[in-house]
């Protein structure tokens, strides 16, 4: 009954700060976006609300709540509910297999910072990411609008070719780890002394062309495409209901993914490394809370690399991103397969 | 018991989505009008009342070639797991799983499932 | 003036005894009965007019037959322009086979004449609703219109107000359509062959302008496509009967609000020719002219370059043109006072001298832009993902150019080197040296480059304009002397200008194409007619032939390369 007590509070404290990231960093990005937008654009960006616009995500979290609730006339009303909630939970569902830094003592129980540690933790991961296609068919399917149609069944057709690209990117490292559970593949390039990024670059690449596809992020954003679909498949939803999509589309997902890229590419929460030798640790001064911030900073050069691309190149036609999927990627990651199954043993020895 | 945590966060992040819903009905001004709930077709009379019709196959064949990858994948996740343990015989058995599914995608390539914009479709104009 | 001599026609006067061959100085006019009208055309189009300019008809009510049909035929070898006349009372044949954009411009003149046109595929009316009654551009229609319909205030229609007083307006209003009759539209428009209909229509931010296209889809493909233009019809051919000449100048510019001084220019240049003035307008006003047009011309590609790549998804470069726009509108503020609706040049000169430190600021813009310009093309044109989306697409071919009416850059992409400032030079550009860029294989990369090397040349022809303005004095005259002020009363504000009887087209060089004018007086200060060729109208009119067999996604890349402006388009 204790071991049960502890447990629940533990497990309450990670679901805290786990739903801080999701609501609240996911918020915050939002901010980060537009004035990194801005900068680039030669404007400031956001100044008016709060000191240089850090309270411009509050303001427009609070615009989009008190907006009229309006429904489609011709719409299917449970689908309609339902797409959102299937949009929302399985993207921050994700973050329950992504392990934060190493285990560590606090009050002498030994706490492991990543909520569910199972040892099928990427398997949880594809799981979850072919759910997010449900949320996009089903709110074009219910809003009954033929620019909702078009557009959903336009991303769905590319999250699902991107879907098994993704999947069969990420075999190479796991053959490299010989585990499922993100946990252990991150103990695995520790011990390896190896971010599998070294050996595998060309899954690394396939994985961010995916990433950026399954997320919606330019070059592969023709859901956005304002001007040829208005907002695609969020065009009948108003106030948050409509807030939630890009938040989760855009934030959640390129989040949860790119920390599953640092996971598995670039070694979770370890410092700097030199293949095969070692690791550096310019912030060793941090003592125990190094790890966490290496991997925060991780995760943030993706994401802002991601940023980078959004607002500097244009946008590909539907038909293009497809067959780069089926014709391009997927063989690659095949080829990389095979290429690591047969290197893999030399790496071991 | 690994789970619970997962469930647990599962309960809460559906509750909060509820909650997100409904708060718009809730905190929303109810400013009934007759035309505000017009599907959006740019401001004019919808030419098609319905757009629930028949929609272009070539989404269909994806979703079919999704179909057949995935369970592919869910072939291999085992293997890839226990790889170090089966030597060459596992390398070259696996081998050739792969090489016949990707035999699977030359033909769909060959015969124009990828190209789903400008099939050949005859269309009397 | 590039007008047919009597010499060309020998052979046909042979072949059509009854053909009247006019020459003026300023037109030359073809007088041909209406059964043999289809005939002349086509032996006309084999004799090398093969470009389709405009056609309209003009109204007289007391004669009879009552309408005078014109047909504009140009040649581009030989730069050669003729005007095919004919008189009917309410039909003529269609010449939808031998020019397309004769089934646009034929849809007009069903709209605001009632001429029923024979042989025509979908006769449906080109601005207004379908259930319209009136023909608005005859000359018993007045110009404020029936107002028969009685429509309340939304006041009342709200909140029960019963306005009294001043606020008291009437309630009797002309006719507004109804979303029945936008039904009705949309659905003669198209006929229904494929999965759904699309409507891409007038409120939508992807669209430039209120234009209301209709899709006919198959999955992703487009099968069929159509416009329903006159959204933004403003009646300005209707008004320009009722307007003195230098009024009827600010209409010219809001218009193509995008290239206002532009559109100014061509007009005021047209009224110089029909006065037989253009020699004495002085050499700075002319300088000046150019050089402003010229500004416009880099203003409005910029504009161009913005929303297409903003329409692309490239979204930073929209940001960077309009901040280099901003700089052109502060000059063209400084000189003129304005900013979108400029109305600056009149005619025989421009309004106002340049002020003080004028050439200084343009100088140093001509300085830094051809860098920015240089920055943009290194992001975009040789880009994988822009060359992707824009080689081979929307292919136009020479053919095309002719059969369409196309003009401006659109038929420069696609190799006719069709540039109104060679071809009929007007104001300072018979002094300067500049280069015409000509594409060579029509797609939307071709116009693309294009107008890119547009912006560069008018960056040439502005150097050259502002070495020759520093010369010259500061008391140099902006504005004509009269020759003989009884007969031709040229001011700055340009009231009691009597035009002598004539009638004459002239064109200029707008960044969208030729916008020409027509203009038929019969003396008085007002025009009896003025027709507005309008290129983007016919730059348009290829769009649902391009869009066939296409993908939606390439519905934005097209219209996005053809520039068209509605102001210009439903006039």
């Amino acid at each position: 009954m204790e071991g049960l007590l502890s447990a629940l509070i533990i497990i309450g404290i990670k679901i805290l700060v786990i739903l801080a990231i999701v609501l609240g960093v996911g918020a915050y990005l939002t901010l980060v976006e537009r004035k990194v937008a801005a900068h680039i654009q030669r404007r400031p960006g956001p100044m008016v609300v709060g000191w240089h616009g850090l309270l411009q995500p509050l303001a427009d979290g609070l615009k989009l709540l008190t907006k009229e609730d309006l429904f489609p006339r011709y719409g299917n009303k449970f689908l309609y509910n339902l797409a959102i909630v299937m949009a929302l939970v399985p993207a921050s569902l994700v973050f329950a297999v992504v392990p934060f830094g190493p285990e560590f003592e606090v009050f002498g129980i030994r706490v492991k910072p990543i909520l569910t540690d199972v040892n099928v933790g990427l398997l949880l991961f594809f799981a979850l990411g072919s759910l997010a296609i449900y949320a996009i068919a089903l709110a074009g399917w219910a809003s009954n609008s033929k620019y909702a149609l078009i557009g959903s069944m336009r991303k769905a057709g590319i999250v699902i070719s991107y879907e098994v690209v993704i999947t069969f990117a990420l075999m190479g490292p796991i053959i490299l780890a010989q585990t499922l559970s993100t946990y252990s593949i991150v103990q695995q390039q520790i011990e390896q002394k190896l971010w599998y990024i070294w050996l595998q670059p060309v899954a690394f690449v396939v994985y961010m062309f995916a990433m950026l596809a399954e997320t919606g992020r330019v070059p592969f954003d023709i859901q956005e495409a304002e001007a040829e679909l208005v907002t695609g498949f969020t065009v009948e939803y108003g106030g948050m209901k409509f807030g939630l999509f890009p938040l989760v589309e855009w934030y959640v997902e390129t989040l949860s993914l790119s920390a599953i890229a640092v996971v598995v590419f670039l070694g979770g929460w370890s410092p700097i490394n030199i293949p095969f030798v070692g690791f550096i640790d310019p912030l060793f001064f941090l003592g125990p809370l190094s790890p966490f911030v290496w991997f925060v900073l991780k995760v943030s050069l993706l994401f802002l690399f991601v940023l980078w691309l959004h607002w500097t190149l244009p946008r590909y036609r539907i038909d293009q991103i497809t067959s780069t999927a089926w014709k391009v990627m997927l063989p690659l990651t095949l080829v990389n397969l095979v290429f690591t199954a047969i290197i893999a043993p030399v790496v071991w020895r | 018991m690994d789970y619970m945590g997962f469930l647990i966060f599962l309960g809460v992040m559906l509750v909060l989505s509820l909650l997100l819903i409904s708060l718009n009905s809730l905190l929303g001004p109810k400013t009934p009008e007759s035309m505000e709930d017009y599907p959006y077709e740019c401001g004019v009379p919808l030419y098609d009342l319905s757009a629930q019709s028949t929609f272009h196959q070539g989404y269909y064949l994806l979703g079919l070639l999704l179909l057949l990858f995935d369970i592919e994948a869910a072939f291999l996740f085992p293997w890839t797991v226990v790889y170090k343990h089966l030597g060459v015989f596992g390398f070259v058995e696996m081998f050739l799983f792969v090489f016949i599914l990707t035999y699977g995608l030359l033909y769909a390539w060959r015969r124009g499932a990828l190209d789903w914009q400008f099939e050949e479709e005859v269309f009397e104009r | 003036m590039p007008w047919a001599k009597e010499e060309d026609f020998i052979e046909l006067k042979k072949k059509f005894p009854d053909l009247q061959i006019e020459v003026k100085p300023t037109i030359t006019n073809l007088h041909i009965s209406k059964d043999k009208l289809i005939e002349l055309l086509k032996d006309l189009k084999d004799l090398g007019f093969k470009l389709f300019v405009d056609h309209s008809v003009i109204d007289f009510p007391d004669k009879k037959p009552r309408f005078q049909a014109f047909y504009i035929l140009y040649n581009v070898e030989e730069r050669k322009r003729v005007v095919v006349k004919t008189w009917t009372d309410g039909t003529l044949p269609s010449i939808e086979k031998l020019w397309f954009a004769g089934k646009w411009a034929e849809r007009e003149c069903y709209d605001m004449f009632g001429i029923k046109y024979e042989g025509h595929e979908n006769l449906v009316r080109a601005f207004m609703w379908e259930t319209y009654q009136y023909y608005p551009l005859r000359k018993d229609f007045p110009l404020e219109g029936y107002a028969n319909v009685d429509l309340p205030s939304l006041n009342e229609v709200l909140y029960g107000d019963n306005l009294t007083g001043t606020m008291n307006y009437s309630r009797m209003h002309t006719a507004v359509p109804t979303l029945e009759d936008l039904e009705i539209t949309e659905k003669k428009r198209l006929k229904k062959k494929a999965q759904i209909v699309l409507n891409w229509g007038p409120l939508h931010p992807g669209t430039h302008g209120t234009m209301w296209f209709l899709f006919d889809l198959e999955g992703e493909r487009v099968v069929q496509c159509d416009v329903i233009l006159g959204q933004l019809h403003r009646g300005v051919e209707k008004l320009a009967e009722n307007q003195m000449y230098n009024q009827f100048l600010v209409y010219t510019d809001r218009m193509d609000y995008i290239s206002a001084l532009c559109s100014n220019q061509a007009w005021v240049v047209a009224v110089e020719r029909l006065l037989g003035i253009e020699d004495l307008v002085p050499e700075k006003a002319k300088y000046i002219r150019t050089m402003m047009s010229e500004l416009q011309r880099i203003n409005s590609h910029l504009l161009w370059l913005g929303t297409y790549a903003l329409d692309l998804g490239a979204l930073t470069i929209f940001l960077y043109t309009f901040k280099e726009r901003e700089k052109i509108m502060d000059i063209i503020e400084g000189i003129t006072g304005a900013r979108l609706t400029i109305s600056y040049p009149r005619i025989g000169g421009v309004r106002m001298d340049l002020p003080e430190g004028a050439l200084e600021v343009i100088k140093a813009f001509i300085k830094r832009f051809p860098k920015e310009l240089k920055d943009w093309e290194n992001m975009l044109t040789r880009n994988r993902i822009w060359l992707r989306r824009n080689v081979d697409v929307g292919i136009i071919s020479k053919e095309d150019v002719y059969f369409y009416g196309l003009t401006g850059p659109v038929a420069r992409g696609s190799g006719v080197p069709y540039d109104m400032r060679k071809l009929e030079p007007y104001d300072a550009y018979p002094y300067v040296d500049f280069d015409v860029p000509v594409g060579e294989k029509g797609d939307v990369y071709d116009r693309y480059l294009v107008r890119l090397e547009e912006m560069r040349q008018s960056v040439r022809i502005i150097e050259q304009c502002v070495a020759v303005l520093e010369k010259m004095p500061r008391s140099a005259p902006f504005f004509a002397e009269s020759p003989d002020p009884k007969k031709i009363k040229l001011s700055i504000d340009g009231i009691g200008l009597k035009v002598p009887e004539g009638e004459i087209y002239s064109s200029g060089e707008n960044p969208r194409g030729e916008l020409g004018f027509f203009i038929y007086s019969t003396g008085g200060v007002k025009p009896y007619r003025v027709k507005i060729k309008p290129g983007s109208m016919y730059n348009l009119c290829i769009y649902p032939k391009l869009m066939q067999d296409r993908v939606i996604a390439d519905a934005v890349t097209i219209l996005a390369s053809l520039d068209p402006v509605v102001g210009e388009i439903d006039r």
